[in-house]
């Protein structure tokens, strides 16, 4: 079974009196492992979908399950749940809590869940801290941190929860390619041995090439998958 | 972690936190303050008025309309108390009155030289019921209290100087020397008339009042609101009645046949000697004996206190319920009432510190919401972030709850502790007044603003209102924010 089933989604937004359509009925499945890029043009609805699979914006119309969860039928608390226990979000600008430093900001999801000690959140967050190379940065604020280290402790936060999913939006767009390319040798590496599903949208043709498989976006519709 | 998040919070968005905190700061060290004016204003109204002037509660006649019996306007007269033995035992049968003490109050009239009246204000009283009522109600400038059934006059300062003004006169308590230190600015003994012995002319509405030669027996003041109670000088009340016409009635006087038959040629000399037909002698064996009156005195207030000062409505129920079930035409007041517009006035001047306390509330609430709904609207991406990874809405609402919080208990605490040592230095200034409106917003003589645990206590409600209330909205903004909104921005 599919971890993410996609069927006739479309997606509207309201823009005064006119209604614009994002995407047009979307059919896509994905299975778990899976390590997928999604590309079109800009405005193509790439970043649309990736809410719509993270549970962070909701479908005008058709269904959405993800690991097993309709998530249509679900409440805004059940979807952020959905958000905190399944799935890890890598986003364009980093978007690291500023008053926290490394550690904090990658323990944040844990304490969210309060499920282990505090020991133990710590220990997850040093390890994870270690494996994106930052663990001599652990009390460093994000503004005392490089794009390349933000995005670092980005890809450690989504990762801590062990999540099933993690998304990323042009997770690249902002680093430098030398940066860039260590950040998707992490992302897949840690593909092969955790066996987390990646999907991420970007433009850039280098990062395609880390790529298992390719949904092409055009006009809010799937035009090659 | 809401607590390290909190904190950081405050820490880095510092200006705000300094423009809420100063506004909490400012708003309850006014608020502790306004709050320890009012208790202070309670608590002297309390213990000057109702310990020392006019007791918890005040028994009038039922037939007393208007209850402001005290500083009632145009001299009007206080009706008397029918059946006053049966009132008092009534009243003192109540397990909460510790003292009810029979008054008469009402007004008399001095001429000067010229003839010209003046009124005097007058409280009738039995001298040593009166101290034991109100051991600390007066203070005796010259001369000496009378005890026992002595008669004799106690005359305020304040009617001393309205008598100066009025009739050049200078009362001194008989067999004492002039005090020449209390005579006013511009006076000498060569100017004035010292007199110890003053003439009251009754005024009652019953026609039969008299003249009486009083004696002064010292010179009083009392301790609390002394330029409006001063109008009261007091006497006793033997010669209060018979100023004033009351007599005792004389049950067992027997009118023989003969003096009744007299008495009625009295009652129709008019008749008689202008031209009317004088009565037969079946008539005037018609005539019914005289009645006895059933007023007996001019007692027209009982002041009663009472052990439980904080129960008095219900006490006055109480009396009245009992004073109903024996059917006795009597009522029982509160001081307030009776006092009427005097504490009208007392209460207006708490309800305007009321009113500036709770406009500092309600500023508080306006500039607090509106900077921390400002803060939230900043913290888009912040908050969106945050509910994208899977924080829920709750804990959006908390942290802005525990941010407003710790502000609340750091400056609001500050606020309340700077205002207590205030409250203690204005204890300590010992700021007076003799001006009859500002001892009224005093509470009395001296400026005693006070803070109690029951203020404190108060003023930590208020805040925390206070924050309940200005973090609402802020929190209904931040929980509206949704992961979109913080990519939407980005």
């Amino acid at each position: 079974m599919a971890l993410i089933h996609l069927s006739g989604v479309t997606k509207d937004y309201q823009l005064g009196e006119t209604i614009v359509p994002a995407l047009r009925g979307i059919d896509v499945s994905i299975h778990k492992g899976e390590f997928l890029s999604i590309i079109g043009p800009s405005g193509s609805g790439k970043t649309t979908l990736l809410n719509i699979i993270g549970c962070i914006d909701t479908a005008s119309d058709g269904t959405v399950i993800i690991a097993g969860n309709n998530v249509t039928r679900l409440s805004d608390s059940e979807r952020t749940s959905l958000r905190l226990y399944k799935i890890g979000f890598i986003f364009q600008t980093f978007n690291l809590i500023p008053v926290l430093d490394v550690i904090e900001n990658i323990e944040f999801p844990l304490l969210l869940m309060n499920r282990e000690s505090r020991d133990a959140i710590r220990r997850r967050a040093m390890d994870l801290a270690a494996a994106v190379g930052l663990h001599s940065h652990i009390h460093h604020r994000p503004a005392e941190l490089s794009g390349g280290q933000r995005q670092r402790v980005a890809i450690a936060r989504a990762l801590v929860t062990n999540p099933d999913i993690i998304l990323a939006d042009e997770p690249t767009a902002n680093l430098d390619s030398q940066t860039g390319a260590t950040i998707l040798e992490l992302m897949k590496q840690l593909n092969t041995t955790e066996k987390t599903t990646f999907i991420f949208s970007t433009h850039d043709p280098e990062v395609l090439q880390y790529a298992q498989r390719i949904i092409k976006i055009k006009d809010g519709k799937v035009h090659d998958s | 972690m809401l607590f390290h998040l909190s904190v950081r919070n405050l820490l880095r968005h510092r200006g705000k936190s300094l423009v809420i905190g100063s506004i909490l700061f400012i708003g309850t060290l006014i608020m502790t303050i306004g709050n320890a004016v009012i208790s202070g204003l309670d608590t002297g109204l309390a213990l000057h008025f109702r310990q020392q002037l006019c007791g918890d509660i005040v028994v009038i006649s039922s037939d007393q309309i208007k209850e402001n019996v005290f500083f009632i306007p145009m001299g009007e007269a206080v009706e008397s108390i029918n059946q006053l033995d049966e009132v008092l035992r009534v009243v003192t049968q109540n397990n909460k009155v510790r003292v009810a003490l029979p008054v008469a109050k009402g007004i008399v009239f001095v001429l000067n030289e010229d003839g010209e009246p003046y009124f005097q204000m007058l409280l009738g009283v039995r001298f040593n019921d009166y101290y034991r009522a109100f051991p600390d109600g007066i203070s005796v400038i010259e001369g000496h209290l009378p005890t026992g059934n002595t008669r004799g006059l106690l005359l305020s300062t304040k009617s001393r100087d309205e008598l100066l003004t009025f009739s050049n006169t200078w009362p001194v308590p008989k067999g004492e020397t002039l005090v020449t230190a209390n005579l006013p600015a511009g006076i000498t003994p060569n100017t004035v008339t010292i007199k110890s012995e003053i003439i009251f002319m009754g005024y009652s509405d019953r026609d039969t009042s008299l003249d009486i030669i009083s004696t002064v027996n010292a010179i009083i003041s009392y301790p609390a609101f002394n330029q409006l109670w001063g109008y009261f000088s007091i006497i006793d009340i033997d010669s209060y009645n018979e100023c004033n016409g009351y007599y005792q009635p004389v049950p067992s006087a027997k009118i023989s046949a003969k003096d009744r038959e007299l008495l009625a040629n009295y009652t129709h000399l008019d008749d008689i000697l202008f031209g009317g037909t004088p009565p037969s002698h079946d008539a005037i064996a018609d005539i019914p004996p005289p009645q006895t009156e059933r007023v007996k005195s001019g007692y027209n207030l009982i002041l009663v206190k009472i052990d439980t000062p904080d129960a008095i409505e219900s006490v006055v129920h109480e009396i009245n319920h009992d004073l109903s079930s024996h059917n006795l035409p009597a009522r029982a007041i509160t001081w307030k009432a009776a006092l009427g517009q005097v504490a009208q006035m007392a209460f207006l001047m708490r309800a305007v510190l009321f009113g500036f306390v709770t406009i500092v509330f309600l500023v508080a609430i306006i500039v607090i919401t509106n900077t921390l709904s400002l803060a939230a609207m900043e913290r888009v991406s912040e908050i969106g972030m945050m509910r994208a990874i899977g924080a829920q809405r709750r804990f959006v609402s908390l942290m802005f709850v525990a941010e407003t919080s710790f502000l609340s208990i750091i400056f609001g605490g500050l606020g309340i502790g700077v205002g207590v040592i205030s409250i203690g230095g204005l204890q300590h200034m010992t700021i007076r007044t003799s001006n009859r409106l500002v001892e009224l917003f005093f509470g009395g003589p001296v400026f005693r603003p006070m803070i109690t645990a029951t203020d404190i206590g108060l003023g930590l409600l208020q805040l925390g209102v206070v924050t309940v209330v200005a973090v609402t909205y802020p929190i209904y903004i931040a929980r509206r924010i949704s992961p979109n909104d913080a990519i939407s921005r980005d």
